[in-house]
């Protein structure tokens, strides 16, 4: 058995004592003179750790950290003492600190790509699924209610523009309920549960009937596809995951991907935009109303949409791509025969709407 | 009496501390964000451990398990907390509610430095001897109150004494085993050196910010001590402008162009330039320091203090 001596401090002065040390039966066992016992004090290798400071390892003899002893590189049991504490540190954390970076880099590649897809595609429609219409409902008046407190709602274009919209099959399973909302914005959109707000603005740029059919068809969709619980949901989970995992991460890393977030939200929403026109066109076809309306709403939108500031456009977060518009008009091409013109009470509604907003 | 010069060093590396960021970034995922308070202390332990007084290093003994169990105090605290407010904003009492939260955050301060420097002082270790922190939580509680009153009342001005009196009062309290600090810096100094530092800022055009900032840190060191039966050691900084300027202004250019991926290295770049700027010379003799401080395990204000993301040092 090899003795030698080194510098330990016992964690109540701070004055090193000489010692003589050994090491055996994964422990190492301390000689001092005040201990008068054969084999020493035994401090078993899995309660030490030790930190390596230039050429000395500082071995802590317990988790408290107050009781060490100093081994010089040159010592003889410098090598037995750190591979045998090596040996005892099996946590994860070690585990994972032993990988080579690119094992490391791939787990992380892997991890984000993962995680994203649980979060993206299988929790939100989990979470749908536990929200019921009457729920569902509920949330949209909620959220109709915050909303309307601080906007000019026109009561008359709301009574007309609703009776227009009752004349139509919108949807089986929601009470579809519309609003005008006075102001220049070229927009309409949908809250969960039925409630769709109409801007003034966007009746005025509209020429035919039909093209209010197609809009009503277009946000109706949104509400019977669930779309805004479905990105609320997405986003609620989206900033939960972020928020927990970067905890640990500075705020511009943070920065960067909550930015990529937003990016994705909006992609995502676009996509939500193509499936609402797609399904919205078979709504017309199903009020057998032509859906060339959807083409000409499209057309009347980007026409006029050059007047109109770009920051608070509808075009300006779903612009009209060729893609969609290429889209509708692919659609409508099937249906070119079709010609049954909106029944007298449609026409005259539409004609008292424009009226208000010439 | 001898003086004697003390050496202060940080030898850790951005390459080791950005290894155990990328592991502990796994580790937070694979477990949904609960391996929050373990990724804390390996990343507390590299850096004391790396810190190193007099040839020995510094060691933190808080564990992942005791922050733990903090971590799920403060946010049940926390959510009891936004429960009450939620259900006052329920019942339409929406300014009361308002009113409250203030206030309950605004008390929570104290109670969080106590909380914290009781824990962090407890878990650092040097040479096997503890520190320890010696505040009173009530006694502090009425002076936090007193000094916030007197700077509602003075329209802010206060605010230098309210920071250098709470300052004194932390750092006094402060133990090395048998040893204390004496911090002698007052309001009077550091309102002055403020405003000085506010205008100059403002004329330069934001450049006098880093000269400002030396001040600051040297303010801070200069004026502390450590004392052990009448013998000390005093702290100096060697810090300049222009040192605080390329610290910060690479720091910041590391961050910009690395994505944020060498925070890691920054954070090493700044831990470098503080110990090697504080000098330190005294007779105290820290061969004779002795253990006095006990344990402390609650880790609840040291977890509340980073939900709220307080920095340590005041």
């Amino acid at each position: 058995m090899i003795e030698t001596t080194v510098q330990y401090y016992n964690g109540k002065f701070a004055l090193p004592y000489q010692v003589r040390i050994e090491v055996a039966n994964n422990a190492i066992h301390l000689f001092d003179s005040s201990y008068n016992t054969d084999n020493g004090i035994a401090f078993p290798l899995g309660q030490c750790h030790y930190v390596i400071i230039k050429d000395q390892a500082f071995i802590y003899l317990s988790n408290t950290s107050t009781d060490y002893i100093v081994v010089p590189k040159t010592d003889e049991h410098y090598e037995t003492i750190l591979t045998g504490i090596k040996r005892t540190q099996t946590s994860w954390y070690h585990q994972l600190f032993a990988q080579k970076w690119y094992t490391l880099f791939f787990i992380v590649v892997f991890l984000v790509v993962f995680l994203f897809l649980i979060l993206d595609k299988i929790v939100p429609p989990l979470a749908l699924k536990f929200i019921s219409v009457k729920q569902e409902i509920a949330l949209g008046n909620q959220f109709y209610a915050s909303f309307t407190a601080d906007s000019e709602i026109d009561s008359s274009a709301t009574f007309v523009l609703q009776k227009f919209a009752d004349e139509l099959q919108l949807s089986k399973t929601y009470p579809i309920k519309v609003t005008v909302v006075k102001d220049t914005i070229v927009n309409a959109f949908a809250l969960p549960g039925g409630h769709l707000i109409v801007y003034s603005g966007i009746i005025k740029q509209m020429e035919k009937p039909e093209e209010l059919v197609a809009l009503l068809s277009h946000e109706a969709s949104h509400v019977n596809k669930r779309h805004s619980l479905k990105s609320i949901v997405s986003r609620i989970t989206m900033s939960l995951a972020i928020s927990l995992i970067t905890a640990d991460i500075n705020g511009l890393s943070r920065s960067i991907i909550e930015n990529v977030n937003v990016i994705r939200v909006l992609s995502y929403s676009r996509a939500l935009e193509k499936e609402a026109d797609d399904e919205g066109m078979n709504l017309m076809v199903n009020n057998n109303i032509n859906p060339v309306g959807m083409k000409w709403l499209m057309a009347d939108l980007q026409k006029t949409g050059n007047d109109i500031p770009k920051s608070i456009s509808f075009l300006s977060t779903h612009p009209l791509t060729t893609e969609r518009i290429n889209d509708a008009n692919g659609f409508a091409k099937q249906y070119v025969g079709m010609n049954e013109p909106l029944n007298n009470q449609m026409q005259s509604l539409w004609l008292e709407l424009k009226k208000a907003y010439h | 009496m001898e003086q004697k010069n003390f050496r202060l060093s940080f030898v850790g590396n951005g390459m080791d501390l950005f290894k155990i960021q990328i592991v502990n970034f796994i580790l937070n995922v694979i477990t949904l964000g609960l391996y929050y308070p373990w990724a804390k202390a390996t990343k507390l332990q590299y850096i004391y451990s790396n810190t190193v007084f007099e040839d020995h290093p510094f060691a933190f003994t808080g564990t992942g398990k005791e922050m733990f169990k903090g971590f799920i105090k403060a946010i049940l605290f926390i959510v009891l907390a936004y429960a009450a407010f939620f259900s006052l904003v329920y019942v339409q009492m929406l300014n009361l509610a308002i009113l409250l939260l203030y206030a309950f955050l605004f008390l929570m301060i104290p109670l969080i430095i106590h909380g914290s420097y009781k824990y962090r002082m407890a878990k650092t270790v040097w040479k096997g001897i503890r520190f320890g922190y010696t505040g009173n939580r009530a006694e502090l509680f009425k002076l936090y109150l007193k000094w916030v009153f007197l700077t509602i009342v003075t329209f802010g001005i206060y605010g230098a004494w309210l920071s250098m009196n709470l300052r004194k009062y932390v750092v006094e309290r402060i133990r090395v085993g048998d040893a204390n600090f004496i911090y002698k810096g007052t309001g009077d100094d550091y309102f002055i050196l403020n405003l000085k530092g506010y205008f100059l800022t403002l004329i330069t055009l934001g450049i006098y910010m880093f000269w400002w900032q030396k001040e600051l840190f040297e303010y801070f060191v200069n004026n502390l001590e450590l004392n052990r039966q009448g013998k000390r050691i005093y702290f100096r900084s060697s810090a300049t402008g222009g040192g605080f300027f390329s610290l910060l202004i690479v720091n910041f250019l590391i961050i910009v162009f690395t994505l944020g991926l060498g925070f890691s290295w920054t954070v090493v770049r700044t831990l470098k330039y503080v110990t090697e700027n504080i000098q330190m010379q005294g007779d105290l003799l820290l061969e004779e320091l002795e253990q006095a401080q006990g344990d402390y395990t609650n880790a609840t204000g040291e977890d509340l203090a980073d939900i709220f993301d307080f920095g340590f040092v005041i």
